[in-house]
């Protein structure tokens, strides 16, 4: 075990070298240059952009550029945003990765606890009011896209009651542990919601098959309370697929941040990113995504540790 | 008894059923909900009473006659005036109910900086409430409002002379003078030399020779040619005085510009606004990523007389919040909350989401804005090009199926300024719609590069913007008898497409512009006339690399610059009348040479949203953008 969670470490900063790349790729195709964004205009005298350019090495070849940016990232230098006033991009991430770590963290555990207990008492009361119920909202949850949810809870209490759960006041949770969580819980409630919906319906499915196996059988015939039976036998037997469904639901909840965040005003990671895309502030937007790749990869890695801990057959 | 028989052991092993459960989740969500509640907005600024209020037009009205040298005179006569007045009123008025309050706006980024003389669209709400320029213009009244100068004097067609309001004195204490003013206007040619991401064209200030601190209150600009639109762009906010000392202890190097002598010269901004760069009403608290906040300077100089738009002892609201609200779905749901003053221009499709609201305010004015289409001129290098295809589109079935509050055909000059737009007639008698006649120009032109397919490029986000897109589309089709497409990407990436440097483009039509925002700064070149201009947006629309040695055109070369020289001409005649003439005569050459770029027919009517308790806001200082410093604004907080 040990072997195999050094060797995923080992493997974890070639993973993001190749990410990174074809993330520059990806940016580096995209038509325009910062320099239009920063110069700020389509009059702009030529010259001008390309002193722009000169400047921040953007008219050098893509391999330089992807060259340069990786040899100083390694170094922990993440460079300058090239939007005006250049910026160091560690500290513009810095100030915002909290905001959106705190909602993601929310988030998954919101979508945990209501998708498994929810999943729980729909397989134990299988075919019941309450199943058919849960049944329906997570068929909801899950094809609701969550954007729409978020524009709705935000516009319709304006329209009604003249009132909406935007982050018109924002304070961090330094400063108000309070009203910020009154502020994060919206956002955090709406994305749970869609993986809450994904984790419930995969619960009571695996619990459904495990249900009906042989050593539950055995285990009810030994005289087991149906309570133990379903923890002990039935629940631990049926999370493997749920943990993994958490793990990559972290990619997707990550990804709901960037939305959530704009709709609810709240200045993450997501917003900074969206603004650097728009300006084509590629060391930004490189260094953000990388951020994001670094989180998935990780949580990537507990999930597999993880399973080695509720099935102790599973060896690597 | 077995010692783990406890409540919780008993509660654990206690059977839940349907009931309990449902009747334990409402209690939570009840809960829940009431903690939520207690947490959230405690904000009881508005609710009630003022009614819901959709005004006549009122301000534009008139629509601004606005020949901007001749009348500085008048202006400064009338602003004379108004102060009279507005003393005469002060001192029966007792206006102590008007002060405090804070005004909340949004905007949709972070600025990315804040030296007025460097180009940053959501920097300018800071920047005139920071800073201090000459004077406010307001068009509608064809007003200048007196702010940093007390007096100003065109002496000959090129000599101005300034003077600036005695006693001023920078957030730090240091004064605000001749040598401060005359660097902050020499600066900006710097800064345009050395950085370039300064203000859209730099002929705002390219005909001023040198700026001469004549004494310790005098500034004497010499030009080098007159210029009729001088006066109204010393209002805009990077006109604002900079303390020099600020620039030179804290200011970033942004660069370096080559004087004539051949010598290197650093040029240094204040992209952070350090302490004591300004010396406007209010100082910056706060800038971070949820926003901005500037807040009430004491020592702020007093306005005495104060002209329409200023207070004697200053602005009457405390503080100025600007929230950072990217999303329009969000921005609207924060106005109707009641949490933002002023939501801007409000789209006339989503009008009925205001009704019923008592705490919102919707203003009716005449449209001012534009909506454009731009011809790729390595195509439609032919003038029949051109032709047909303005002649393919159905202007009449546009109004109908996308201005729901009327239309109005607009020339290369909005109607916002009479004195020099074409009428309804004269714009007319080229922008028709004839199918027959569109197909034989098209057959009888000359294309080097054949055109069998029209894509209409365009940005996305806006869905009106597609609607248009999709009008352009089908209009081109029915019209041509052509196959025609529309592709819309990113703002981001339709710039750079727009702007790309190619013989012929990767797109036929390049629309852009709603056509339903309001309002004017009262320049000719700012109410439409840039997007003909080979100097602006004319280049871009129309493919700027035909004008220069990279993909040269000799028609399009031969026309732009005919183009430049008119325009120059105009620029500099000084007489209302003239100019006038000179402006009609650009307006029929590019209508009959159909150059470049058209105007699809916009909006009869704007409306701008803002809250009930806003008091003496001015919506056209706010609607020409360059204008939002009134200082006689108040919050009322019962409303």
């Amino acid at each position: 075990m040990t072997g195999y969670i050094i060797r995923r470490l080992i493997a974890v900063p070639f993973m993001l070298i190749g990410i990174s790349f074809i993330l520059f790729m990806l940016i580096y195709i995209r038509p325009g240059s910062a320099a239009f964004i920063s110069i700020g205009s389509a009059m702009s005298d030529p010259a001008n952009i390309e002193r722009f350019e000169e400047r921040f090495g953007l008219n050098d070849p893509w391999y330089e550029q992807y060259g340069k940016w990786l040899g100083n990232a390694l170094t922990g230098d993440f460079g300058v945003t090239l939007r005006t006033p250049h910026q160091p991009v560690a500290d513009r991430l810095a100030d915002h990765i909290g905001n959106t770590l705190q909602i993601g963290f929310i988030t998954i555990i919101m979508a945990a606890i209501f998708g498994i207990s929810v999943g729980v008492l729909s397989a134990v009361r299988r075919n019941s009011i309450l199943d058919y119920i849960f049944r329906g909202v997570t068929i909801a949850g899950i094809s609701v896209p969550n954007f729409w949810v978020a524009i709705l809870v935000v516009s319709l209490p304006a329209r009604w009651w003249n009132w909406t759960p935007l982050a018109t006041d924002w304070v961090s949770f330094t400063d108000d542990p309070f009203r910020n969580l009154s502020i994060i819980i919206w956002p955090a409630m709406i994305l749970a919601l869609a993986s809450a919906a994904g984790t419930a319906r995969l619960v009571r499915t695996s619990m459904l098959e495990v249900f009906y196996s042989d050593y539950v059988r055995t285990a009810r015939s030994k005289g087991l309370r149906e309570g133990r039976v379903i923890w002990s036998h039935v629940f631990r037997n049926s999370l493997i697929p749920v943990v993994t469904l958490i793990g990559l639901q972290t990619g997707a909840v990550l990804g709901g941040v960037v939305i959530a965040e704009l709709i609810f005003g709240i200045p993450g990671l997501g917003t900074l990113t969206l603004g650097a895309v728009i300006a084509q502030d590629y060391p930004l937007v490189l260094s953000s995504l990388m951020l994001f790749a670094f989180v998935f990869v990780v949580v990537t890695l507990i999930v597999d540790v993880l399973y080695t801990v509720i099935d102790p057959r599973i060896r690597y | 008894m077995r010692d783990n028989e406890n409540y919780w052991n008993r509660l654990r092993r206690r059977p839940v059923s349907r009931r309990s459960f449902l009747v334990g989740s409402g209690v939570t969500a009840a809960g829940a909900a009431a903690i939520l509640a207690g947490c959230g907005d405690d904000d009881d600024d508005d609710d009630s009473a003022a009614p819901a209020a959709t005004q006549a037009p009122a301000a534009t009205q008139a629509a601004a006659a606005t020949e901007a040298a001749a009348a500085t005179e008048a202006a400064a006569a009338a602003a004379t005036e108004a102060a009279a007045a507005t003393e005469a009123a002060a001192a029966v008025e007792d206006d102590s109910h008007k002060r405090g309050g804070t005004l909340r706006l949004w905007k949709t980024t972070e600025d990315a900086g804040m030296d007025p003389g460097i180009f940053h669209v959501n920097n300018t709400e800071v920047i005139y409430t920071t800073m201090t320029q000459p004077y406010t213009y307001q068009p509608s009244k064809n007003l200048f409002s007196r702010d940093g100068m007390v007096a100003w004097e065109q002496v000959d067609p090129t000599t101005w002379v300034w003077s600036i309001r005695p006693e001023m004195k920078f957030h730090n204490g240091d004064p605000v003078n001749s040598e401060a003013v005359a660097f902050s206007f020499s600066r900006l040619d710097d800064l345009y030399e050395a950085h370039g991401a300064t203000h859209t064209t730099n002929t705002g200030w390219l005909y001023v020779d040198n700026y001469e601190a004549t004494d310790e209150l005098t500034v004497t600009e010499h030009w080098k040619t007159p210029n009729a639109d001088a006066p109204i762009y010393r209002a805009r906010h990077y006109y604002s005085f900079v303390n020099p000392r600020i620039v030179d202890e804290h200011g970033e190097s942004v660069g370096t510009r080559t004087l004539p002598d051949g010598t290197e010269k650093e040029v240094f901004a204040i992209q952070d606004l350090p302490h004591g760069s300004g010396s406007g009403p209010y100082t910056l608290a706060r800038r971070d990523a949820t926003g901005t906040r500037v807040e009430r300077w004491a020592d702020y100089h007093q306005h005495d007389p104060a002209d329409d738009g200023f207070v004697k002892d200053g602005p009457y609201i405390d503080a100025w919040e600007t929230r950072i609200i990217p999303e329009a779905a969000s921005r609207k749901a924060a106005f109707l909350a009641g949490d933002l003053d002023v939501y801007d221009d409000v789209d006339p499709l989503e009008l009925a989401d205001f009704e019923g609201q008592d705490h919102v305010q919707i203003l009716e004015f005449p449209a001012g804005g534009y909506a454009h289409v731009g011809m790729d001129g390595g195509k439609f290098h032919d003038k029949r090009s051109r032709q047909a295809l303005q002649k393919a589109f159905d202007y009449e079935g546009f109004i109908q199926a996308l201005r729901p509050f009327g239309g109005t055909y607009q020339g290369p000059i909005s109607r916002l300024l009479p004195q020099y737009a074409l009428s309804q007639e004269e714009i007319t008698s080229y922008y028709y719609h004839d199918p027959q006649e569109a197909r034989q120009l098209w057959e009888a032109a000359d294309f080097e590069y054949p055109v069998d397919h029209i894509t209409v490029f365009m940005g996305a986000g806006n869905p009106l913007q597609l609607q248009i897109g999709e009008f352009m589309a089908q209009s081109m089709a029915e019209g041509l008898g052509i196959e025609t497409d529309i592709e819309a990407v990113d703002v981001t990436t339709w710039a750079a497409r727009a702007l790309e440097r190619a013989q012929v483009k990767d797109w036929e039509l390049l629309a852009y512009g709603l056509g339903t925002s309001g309002g004017t700064t009262g320049l000719p070149n700012d109410s439409n006339l840039i997007h003909y201009d080979p100097r602006g947006y004319g280049n871009s629309a129309f493919n700027h690399s035909l004008y220069e040695d990279l993909f040269p055109r000799a028609e399009i070369i031969e026309d732009g610059t005919s183009l430049i020289s008119m325009l120059e001409a105009q620029e500099q005649e000084v007489d209302v009348e003239a100019r006038a003439e000179l402006l009609r005569d650009i307006q029929h050459w590019i209508l009959d040479r159909h150059w470049c770029n058209w105007s699809l027919p916009p909006s009869t009517v704007s409306f701008y949203g803002f809250s009930s308790r806003l008091q003496d806001f001015e919506p056209d200082e706010w609607l020409n953008f360059y204008g939002r410093r009134r200082e006689s604004m108040w919050l009322k907080e019962d409303a």
